[in-house]
């Protein structure tokens, strides 16, 4: 039984060998020598605007490689990448091969389009591809929903990442460097994990500075949202000159769910931080912007412009301005300002025999990372070739300002140097005992004695004017001394003002102690003679209140006055009267008041 | 109307000269400190000596000393340090270069040219202190007078006042003096009487003659002070070889005598 399944077994796989073998000669004898036959068409042969079709190509008979292109349709457009598929097939013991040729095809309209026939070659014999029909229709409700949502999701996708850059100014000089400020702005609540690249230049009229570590800012709210940007601060240097885009992009890592017929499609697994979210980059991009770069004007290009754009001073100085002759001088130029200062070559000096000129150094101090704003230093290296006061040649420099779009030369002052010829070799003399004292007189002698090389202010006389001599010096003392005279003037006609005032006092005293007389006034009289008799003893007595004097300190002053004692007395004699007559009430003993007016003039008189 | 114009024409004028003047001695003055780097000393003094005729600088006297200290001409030297410290005080260099020549020519240092608050430059600077502490009082004191305070209240700051100005008074006169005496003084140059022994001493001679012996004798370099009549005229003496004889004496009337007038240099001409 065994050996008979055995036989079996052994006769099937031989035949099954056979049937092969039989099939390949005949699939190969039928591909060399069978009829070809072409087919084409569109499958589907309808569809609407926003879908696409495969545009197929089925050729029997053949499988070898055919050459051939395919007629341009306007508006539609195929791939060029056509889906090869081979068949072989047996049908009623004839043997069949195909190729099939498939292309993808959208159109860009709606409408009928027609690929006409057109010529395929296979093993150097060309054969016909017959015309193939597509039906384009008016999109569809669904398609038009479609769309919207792919717009919006990339309306979205725009604002949850984006990049902007500024530009100072729309159009740039042909050589001219800028600054900008590249922001890549990343919505807050979109899982980003990295930024994969900083952004790349699209525009080959541009050249741009290397891009450092960007500058981190958060909660940032635009459109209402709140972003963190990362920005980065360039130079844009324009290369050609026209109309130019330039835009930026980069590529963020997104965390995303999974797709949907993942085995772990479950809400935990597909939590995009805890779960098995997966990783996903997408393209991050700026507006598309279009810069004018205007070329440089020829126009008043001044030979010494080499190709500085910007606002610049320069300002030169060197290190000694006395020198020996062979010693070495260095010339500093240093150009301060906004510029292409990464574009800015050594500015050429004026050459000339006094001098030997060596090639110059670079310093650039400022802002590295953009070379926009700083001071370049350069740095020449001149001997001088003979002595004598010498003018040093300044550099040359001229730049194009963009504001202003006019060529600017800068000149800087002439630098005078005075160089000496230099000491002569003397052979030493053998002299100990001078080498001893000499040392240190030598020494300072070396700072002494050097020659000034401007005469300084002239002047004729040795010794200046005595400013005692001067007419300005006794004007200027005519102030302080009008400002004495005031003083003096307004001084003393205070105090002849306060003695006019004492004066017109004791006069309206007087005259008050003449009325109470005409009219007998006796009461009056005497305390107006009394107020009188105060007045004039307090004021030669310098008494600061005169009339809160009573009789016996009016009679003190006067004694310690040195007055007669008779005048002593006949006051004393009339105060006490008055205090009499005052305080006594005595009315019935009316006093002559002719007599005391008399009387009293008389004393009046005589205090003095 | 023809006065006013002629005065401004002639002032102009006047000004034309002075800046065309001033050029020609820039002129002559750069064109001696390239014979100087040149290493033509003589023809650098020549230069110099000619621009110094008319006009002065401290910048002028300063290379001219340092030339003739070079050549060793001490004399010429420290007379020209010092007209170049007449012109610029405060010059350092000057000065250290006149010390260093005094140095080297061993004369002795006259402290007087070393004082800056007592020497004929001040004489300025006190007036207008004077000026000042006489004004400031006078006015404090007036305005007080009279608007009636306390006169014993006054004593003190009077005094001090009248101290002040004393002072003052006393360093116009004492700077005047330095000024007189620097207007009197000259510096011996270099010998030039016939001298066998070679000395670069110079005479002091006991009569103005040059047949009179020395009574002393100066180096190059040291300061003279000439004598004055009442009259306040220099005592000099002209000798039947027509040489003029000045009556000299050192610091504190240490040396005197005749002294060549060749022989010595006014440091004010």
């Amino acid at each position: 039984m065994k050996l008979f399944v055995k036989k079996q077994a052994s006769s099937f796989s031989t035949k099954i060998i056979l049937l092969t073998l039989f099939l390949g000669v005949q699939s190969f004898t039928l591909g060399q020598s069978s009829q070809i036959k072409i087919e084409s068409s569109f499958e589907p042969a309808a569809i609407t605007l926003s879908n696409s079709t495969i545009y197929k190509v089925v050729i029997e008979g053949s499988q070898n490689p055919p050459k051939g292109s395919i007629p341009k349709v306007p508006g539609l457009n195929i791939s060029n990448n056509p889906q090869t598929f081979r068949k072989v097939s047996l049908v009623n013991g004839v043997t069949s091969i195909k190729l099939e040729l498939s292309f993808s095809a959208r159109a860009s309209r709606q409408g009928s389009f027609k690929i006409p026939s057109w010529q395929l070659t296979i093993d150097g014999k060309s054969h016909s591809v017959p015309a193939a029909n597509l039906e384009v229709l008016a999109p569809s409700q669904q398609d038009l929903l479609r769309k919207q949502q792919k717009q919006k999701a990339d309306e979205d996708l725009k604002q949850a990442a984006f990049i902007e850059f500024s530009m100072p100014r729309e159009y740039l000089f042909q050589g001219e460097t800028m600054v900008s400020e590249i922001s890549l702005f990343l919505w807050d609540r979109m899982p980003f994990t990295r930024i994969e690249n900083a952004p790349i230049k699209v525009g080959d009229s541009f050249s741009l500075t290397a891009l450092g570590q960007p500058k981190e800012k958060r909660n940032i709210i635009k459109f209402n949202k709140s972003y963190s940007s990362y920005s980065w601060t360039v130079g844009i240097t324009a290369a050609i000159s026209g109309k130019h885009v330039l835009s930026f992009h980069s590529n963020v890592r997104i965390r995303t769910n999974n797709q949907k017929n993942s085995a772990f499609n479950s809400p935990f697994f597909n939590d995009p931080f805890f779960g098995f979210g997966r990783e996903e980059s997408i393209k991050v991009s700026s507006q598309v912007r279009e810069i004018e770069i205007r070329p440089l004007p020829t126009s008043g290009r001044p030979p010494s412009f080499s190709g500085a754009i910007g606002t610049f001073n320069t300002s030169s100085s060197i290190d000694s301005e006395k020198v020996s002759l062979g010693d070495p001088i260095r010339l500093t130029f240093s150009i301060s300002g906004n510029g292409n200062f990464s574009a800015m070559p050594a500015p050429t000096l004026t050459k000339n025999t006094d001098f030997k000129f060596g090639p110059p150094a670079f310093f650039f101090s400022g802002n590295e990372q953009t070379k926009f704003t700083g001071t370049q230093r350069f740095e020449y290296i001149i001997t001088p070739l003979k002595p004598g006061l010498l003018k040093l040649p300044s550099p040359n420099f001229a730049f194009f300002d963009p504001i202003k779009e006019e060529y600017i030369t800068l000149s800087n002052l002439e630098h005078t140097i005075r160089v000496d010829p230099g000491d002569k070799w003397n052979e030493p003399v053998q002299r100990f005992e001078e080498q001893a004292e000499g040392v240190q007189s030598e020494a300072a002698q070396s700072t002494l004695f050097q020659t000034e090389s401007e005469p300084g202010p002239w002047r004729k006389d040795f010794l200046r004017a005595s400013i005692s001599h001067s007419f300005l010096f006794w004007v200027v003392q005519t102030i302080p001394f009008s400002a004495l005279c005031l003083f003096i003037f307004l001084g003393f006609k205070k105090r002849t003002h306060g003695i006019e005032s004492l004066k017109q006092k004791e006069s309206r005293m007087l005259k008050e102690l003449k009325k109470c007389h005409g009219f007998n006034d006796a009461k009056g009289f005497f305390r107006t003679y009394r107020a009188l008799i105060q007045f004039k003893i307090g004021y030669y007595s310098d008494h600061p209140n005169p009339f809160s004097l009573s009789s016996e300190e009016l009679i003190q002053i006067l004694r310690e006055s040195n007055e007669s004692p008779e005048l002593i007395a006949m006051i004393n004699s009339l105060l006490q009267k008055f205090d009499d007559f005052e305080f006594a009430r005595n009315e019935e003993s009316t006093p002559n008041l002719r007599e005391e007016y008399k009387k009293a003039l008389s004393i009046l008189k005589r205090i003095k | 109307m023809k006065k006013l114009i002629l005065f401004f024409m002639s002032f102009l004028l006047l000004g034309i000269q002075q800046e065309v003047c001033s050029k020609v001695e820039d002129r002559i003055f750069y064109d001696a400190v390239r014979a100087e780097a040149s290493g033509d000393l003589e023809n650098a003094i020549i230069l110099y000596e000619k621009v110094a005729k008319g006009t002065h600088s401290a910048n002028l006297h300063g290379n001219l000393a340092n030339l003739y200290f070079k050549l060793e001409k001490f004399g010429q030297a420290i007379i020209n340090y010092r007209q170049a410290l007449l012109l610029d005080p405060s010059n350092r260099e000057i000065r250290e270069n006149l010390s260093f020549a005094l140095e080297v020519a061993n004369v002795p240092k006259n402290q007087r040219v070393f004082s800056n608050y007592l020497n004929s430059e001040s004489i300025d600077f006190w007036f207008i202190i004077m000026a000042v502490i006489f004004w400031t009082g006078s006015l404090t004191f007036s305005y007080f007078y009279f608007a009636g305070c306390n006169r014993q209240k006054f004593f003190i700051p009077v005094s001090i006042w009248l101290l002040l100005l004393f002072f003052t008074t006393w360093a116009i006169y004492t700077s005047s003096g330095s000024q007189s005496m620097l207007k009197r003084e000259m510096i011996a140059i270099e010998p030039k009487a016939n001298d066998q022994n070679h000395s670069k001493l110079i005479q002091l001679r006991r009569f103005a003659g040059s047949g009179s012996s020395a009574n002393a004798h100066v180096k190059p370099g040291e300061s003279l002070w000439v004598y004055l009549k009442n009259d306040l005229s220099v005592r000099s003496h002209r000798s039947q070889d027509g040489l003029e004889w000045f009556l000299v004496h050192t610091s504190k009337d240490r040396k005197k005598g005749w002294i060549r007038s060749d022989e010595v240099k006014k440091i004010i001409p």
